[in-house]
């Protein structure tokens, strides 16, 4: 089983968005996983095997061992595009 | 509470804007004078696109500013700021944007949620938003399922 985490400053508003996203996602291609979202600050004291964020906030998770950039955080077809590859080898 | 019920009284039509502070506190005064928020939450919201940067807006021209309920936010609200021209919102022109608060960290959840299904298809909400004039029309966007 995955530990995903998807990642906003706040942790309330966009992440709470592409959570759904991701989980869908997952649950589709058959990826064993539990999402949640969380902000910044929790993300980095989180047990979590990969952290799901945009590009600006990346440089923030600096105790995430894996993290992924996304391009969006509603956009499903672009999400999936960003984080399938690695979700499939690291659920392998 | 529905994604165009709280949105209804709370949209601001403009033609421009001098910066985004001013969008963000044209954007909020409705929540302001309804007691939703404190004219602090606001600020929140700045200082929190100045450490995050504008990872909120989701995509082109559209932006969802919202700071921490802790930070000035008594209860769940929206708001929607339409400008005719785009502002540059530190590195991203945005026309819309949709400001909401929530009173603790899941009275806002199934919002987010029926948004985020809403806004998933990018491409047919810039081109509705695009054409919406009247308050009808605007709202209609935001009916979901």
């Amino acid at each position: 089983m995955l530990k995903i985490l998807t990642v906003c400053g706040n942790g309330i508003g966009s992440s709470l968005m592409a959570k759904d996203v991701v989980q869908k996602i997952c649950d589709e291609e058959g990826i064993q996983a539990s999402v949640n979202s969380a902000d910044v600050n929790s993300a980095n004291s989180a047990d979590v095997d990969i952290a799901i964020t945009v590009k600006e906030i990346i440089p923030q998770l600096t105790n995430c061992k894996n993290t992924i950039a996304i391009r969006s955080y509603v956009n499903e077809k672009k999400i999936k595009e960003d984080i399938l590859e690695t979700l499939k080898k690291l659920g392998a | 509470m529905k994604l165009q019920e709280l949105i209804t009284d709370n949209i601001i039509q403009k033609k421009s804007v001098e910066s985004w502070e001013e969008a963000i506190h044209i954007a909020g005064a409705p929540l302001i004078e309804k007691k939703i928020i404190n004219p602090r939450y606001l600020d929140a919201i700045i200082e929190n696109v100045h450490q995050n940067g504008t990872y909120m807006v989701l995509f082109d021209y559209f932006a969802i500013p919202h700071a921490r309920p802790d930070q000035g936010s008594l209860e769940v609200g929206m708001s929607f700021l339409i400008l005719e021209q785009p502002v540059i919102f530190l590195d991203k022109a945005v026309k819309y944007f949709l400001l909401f608060s929530s009173g603790s960290n899941d009275q806002h959840i199934e919002l987010i949620q029926s948004l985020g299904k809403i806004l998933s298809n990018e491409e047919l909400v810039l081109e509705q938003l695009e054409y919406a004039k009247t308050t009808e029309e605007i709202l209609n966007i935001f009916k979901g399922e």
